[in-house]
């Protein structure tokens, strides 16, 4: 086997054995995260918590002291937003008292959970992330296409290495 | 005959072995089972500190190192009792040594081809894990943060010397192979079980102690000592002790 061929099969392996980790990993409980702004939050301001987040079932369920807008943006968002986050945002919705969003990333990586006062005064808003531990499709897929660029590589590889054969014989 | 050009044949020899899947497997696996980080960066408003999230994510690295540290130490017990103990055995080292190249040169060749091999796959397996936990950001985190992202490197690379080392010094001071094998695994496992018999001794011993934010630079410097202490024992006991029949 030659050495293309050989690190097709390393990638194979690797990425299967990635896969098999991941899943190993949900039998574990799912993360729950509080976060409160206490009083501190002001007119029109914004408080939240930025996290890394996998293809799982969220449930957030937000209580606030007036009114409020609660939202979820992928990071990229965030930082393209410009001012215009109430534009980009995955999920939004307006709160007043309490409330409850379920949300479902379509791919993993760093999101941004913020609170935005609606009111003109001061307001105390308080939220909890539930996780329930799904299998991770996104995952899946990104393996998937290390397996076949791993496959991809043991062909090459056996091909370069019937061809010199054929050249030897010859 | 050049030292690189030994320590290029010693880590071809290793390569050629059937033990590598096994390995890439094992430690791909296992760099999932060290936990999961639970983390959040608190905000304020609409500035985003990137520096946080790449913290988070280098953390995210570091706690990997439970997880393969089982790893490390089984194939670290395997590998380098195969590449000195087996070798002296069977005689191949016998013939190395009657080449014109110092007993020095074959020790330094045969560590660091070791050591490589050992460090590529854990490295390997604890940043794909870090790639595949933001794929759309992982670099941009390396760009803005680079030292949180090198963080779980530099424990690795003292994770995998200390288990390494522990493997080196019983292998050149065993008759036989399993034997080396048999007392790193034994030495480097019960470092790992200590934590079932008393959790609070834990942050004191691998493979706890490399986690950079539960001890202080004192625990990494004693453990890098003890190390680097055995790796130059190991390599004495070698080039002026050791008997080749």
């Amino acid at each position: 086997m030659n050495p293309v061929s050989k690190l097709g099969l390393v990638l194979i392996t690797a990425a299967l054995s990635a896969l098999a980790g991941n899943i190993f990993t949900l039998q574990g409980p799912g993360l729950t995260i509080t976060y409160s702004t206490g009083r501190s939050l002001g007119p029109q301001k914004l408080s939240g918590i930025y996290l890394f987040l996998k293809s799982y079932e969220y449930r957030v369920t937000i209580s606030c002291d007036g009114k409020a807008l609660f939202m979820v943006l992928r990071l990229e968002d965030l930082l393209s937003s410009a001012g215009n986050l109430e534009e980009k945002a995955l999920i939004k919705k307006v709160v007043e008292g309490w409330s409850e969003v379920s949300f479902r990333p379509e791919r993993r990586g760093a999101y941004a959970l913020l609170v935005k006062n609606l009111e003109e005064s001061r307001l105390s808003a308080s939220f909890a992330v539930f996780t329930t531990k799904v299998l991770e499709v996104d995952f899946l897929m990104d393996t998937m296409v290390a397996i076949t660029i791993g496959v991809f590589l043991v062909v090459i590889g056996l091909t370069l290495n019937a061809v010199s054969q054929r050249r030897l014989r010859k | 005959m050049k030292t690189l050009t030994f320590i290029k044949w010693e880590f071809k020899s290793l390569t050629r072995l059937r033990v590598i899947l096994p390995l890439v497997a094992f430690m791909f696996f296992t760099s999932y089972l060290g936990g999961e980080l639970s983390g959040v960066v608190f905000v304020s408003g609409e500035n985003v500190r990137l520096e946080n999230l790449a913290s988070m994510l280098g953390k995210t690295g570091v706690v990997s190192i439970e997880g393969i540290y089982l790893a490390l130490a089984f194939f670290s017990a395997i590998l380098v009792p195969f590449s000195l103990t087996e070798e002296l055995n069977t005689g191949i080292l016998k013939y190395y040594l009657s080449l014109p190249i110092s007993r020095f040169k074959v020790f330094l060749a045969k560590f660091l081809a070791c050591y490589i091999v050992l460090n590529l796959t854990s490295l390997t397996a604890v940043y794909y894990k870090m790639f595949m936990t933001d794929p759309r950001n992982f670099f941009r985190f390396l760009a803005v943060s680079p030292f949180y992202m090198l963080q779980p490197c530099l424990m690795i690379l003292l994770a995998t010397l200390f288990t390494f080392s522990v493997s080196l010094y019983f292998s050149v001071v065993s008759v036989k192979a399993w034997h080396a094998s048999l007392y790193s695994l034994f030495t480097l496992y019960s470092f790992y079980t200590v934590r079932l018999v008393n959790p609070r001794l834990r942050w004191y011993l691998p493979p706890y102690m490399f986690f950079p934010a539960s001890t202080s630079m004192t625990g990494i410097f004693y453990i890098m000592f003890f190390s680097v202490f055995l790796t130059l024992s190991s390599c004495y006991i070698f080039v002026r002790r050791l008997e080749v029949a």
